[in-house]
């Protein structure tokens, strides 16, 4: 799935003290089976530029499409579809529900798609072994630790077989080993036909081979080429 | 009367709904004025944001306007206690000159809220937002409505007078016409039948043809949802009338008691409420899936399509007549136990 971006502007609060202005004039196109880094300082807007891409909010102004439809029209009912069965997003705060186990926080995107208890058994056995976490699988997720907790929720980003994968800061809690290997499931992905995009500031992402092109944000502008 | 725990209610009520109808109306009037479907600004994304603003409003109102109608007619029972002459509700409502009119006001801005919502449960089936500007429109007709609303039920509690002796619902509705009072004296009860009957066949024929959907011929489509939409409003006035004249002295076993709010009341209320829940259901999807017909056979009919409109006339087509069927089941009870078991059991 095709990604475009024109023009997109992003403030929070804007118009009070603390307002910020997350993103200005962003043009970006990710082609169909395309991997994009998006390498950038804390506070620079990448993990902005994902929610605005996966959906989670709109732009204050300009044009996010897939595909070619604008994602800021969409009415919500279509932004919980498409954020449900295109959309697997790694976030970098993990976003899991600590009271459940791994296997079920893995297998919640599952759950509104209306796939059976087998094959939801199935598919979650088999995303936790591909991460190599099969044995956390009835843990609390509250309970395991935080390189555990990555690997989970890159499973539950992946088992719904999106098409467009979102990660902010993927390996940041990996040690080198993992981070190949994730790297790795990354290579699998683009072979099967994903479109993805990164934001990290780990050299073993952005240097990867599997990666077609890096871009650079600071200050909420995204560049070619890295700032000086 | 104001300061009447009933009064306050109705009266915050009011204040409510006014107060949510000038935010969506605002709304409404920016979308109309700054609405670019095709612009990806600052002000296009606040107001596709706006708009669902005014949708929750909208809705938020539709409750509240139903629960002060229900509240409306209790209230006017209760004021039956004090104004003298007045036996029920009917006695109430038409102390003054105010009563009818508003609980009328409140009756049409009950179906106009529901119908704004089934047009917005269309609109925001596409990514296009087909309705929008018809959306608009309609909230700012509905603004003056509901506040004509206030107004007259302000003007209603406000000129209460205990003191003054007013009908009750035997005169109002009774079959006396010499006293000038009767508001349905004149009605003879088989024209009424006939009519119903008439009505009924109409209604159902234009129901499945709305239900059939031909497709390509707009013209008839056209002709039969304005048929639908002027025959559900007319069934709904011709229906309150025949619960009046013709099904409530069945069911209060009295000839001459004709009244269409002692239904509401122990112990009719088994088969008041849900009459009356019937009939405004029905009458709700009946109106909804002519208006969206209507809609079908427009400009916007691809767009509308995709949003499914079509689907929506079908199945508000569907309940409309099941809940046609439940009110006259309700309806018809009482008098076909009278005429089969040759009286009340």
């Amino acid at each position: 799935m095709k990604i475009e971006l024109s023009a997109v502007e992003k403030w929070y609060n804007r118009g009070l003290p603390n307002e910020v202005h997350a993103l200005q004039q962003i043009e970006l196109a990710v082609a169909e089976n395309e991997v994009v880094c998006i390498q950038g300082p804390s506070g620079s807007g990448k993990s902005t530029l994902l929610c605005i891409i996966g959906a989670l909010f709109g732009p204050t102004s300009g044009r996010a499409a897939i595909d070619g439809r604008s994602l800021a029209r969409l009415p919500d009912r279509f932004l919980t579809r498409y954020r449900r069965e295109l959309v697997g997003f790694i976030f970098q705060r993990f976003q899991i529900i600590e009271e459940l186990t791994v296997a079920a926080n893995v297998a919640l995107p599952l759950l509104p798609l209306g796939v059976s208890l087998r094959e939801r058994r199935q598919r979650t056995a088999e995303a936790l072994e591909r991460l190599n976490i099969s044995h956390r699988s009835s843990f609390p997720a509250g309970g395991i630790s935080g390189g555990e907790l990555q690997r989970a929720v890159i499973a539950r980003a992946l088992i719904n077989d999106p098409a467009i994968i979102l990660a902010d800061e993927p390996t940041a809690h990996l040690d080198s080993r993992l981070s190949l290997q994730f790297m790795n499931i990354i290579e699998e992905l683009k072979v099967a036909g994903k479109t993805i995009v990164i934001a990290s500031h780990d050299p073993l992402v952005f240097d990867h081979p599997v990666i077609d092109r890096c871009l650079f944000m600071r200050d909420g502008r995204l560049t070619a080429h890295q700032p000086d | 009367m104001v300061l009447e725990t009933f009064s306050i209610a109705l009266l915050g009520c009011s204040a409510a709904v006014i107060f949510l109808a000038v935010i969506g109306a605002a709304s409404g009037w920016q979308v109309l004025r700054w609405w670019d479907i095709g612009s990806d600004s600052e002000t296009q994304i606040g107001l596709e944001q706006r708009v669902w603003l005014a949708a929750t409003l909208v809705q938020f109102g539709l409750i509240i306007e139903l629960f002060s109608l229900i509240l409306f007619v209790l209230a006017a029972d209760y004021f039956s206690t004090i104004l003298r002459g007045a036996m029920c509700a009917a006695g109430a409502l038409t102390a003054n000159p105010y009563g009818l009119p508003a609980l009328g006001c409140k009756i049409t801005a009950l179906f106009a809220s529901g119908l704004w919502i089934v047009l917005h449960r269309i609109d925001i089936g596409s990514e296009h937002y087909p309705l929008t500007r018809l959306k608009c429109v309609w909230l700012l007709v509905l603004l003056p409505l509901l506040i004509g609303d206030g107004v007259l039920v302000y003007l209603y509690l406000s000129s209460l007078e205990p003191e003054i002796i007013t009908s009750c619902c035997g005169v109002l509705f009774g079959e006396t016409t010499g006293n000038g009072y009767s508001l349905l004296g004149h009605l003879a009860p088989g024209v009424l039948l006939i009519l119903v009957c008439i009505g009924l066949v109409l209604l159902i024929g234009v129901s499945l043809v709305l239900l059939i959907q031909p497709q390509g011929q707009n013209s008839i489509l056209r002709l039969a949802s304005w048929c639908a939409m002027c025959g559900w409003a007319f069934f709904y006035l011709l229906s309150l009338v025949v619960i009046t004249v013709l099904v409530s002295p069945y069911v209060y076993a009295l000839p001459h008691h004709r009244c269409p709010f002692d239904l509401l009341k122990a112990p009719y209320w088994p088969t008041g409420w849900p009459l009356y829940i019937f009939l405004h259901g029905a009458v709700l999807a009946g109106l909804g899936a002519g208006l969206v017909q209507l809609l079908n056979t427009g400009p916007h009919a691809g767009t509308l399509a995709q949003a499914g409109s079509r689907r929506f006339v079908r199945r508000a087509v569907l309940l409309s007549l099941i809940l046609l069927g439940a009110y006259l089941v309700v309806a018809a009870y009482h008098p076909l136990i009278y005429l089969l078991a040759g009286g009340e059991r």
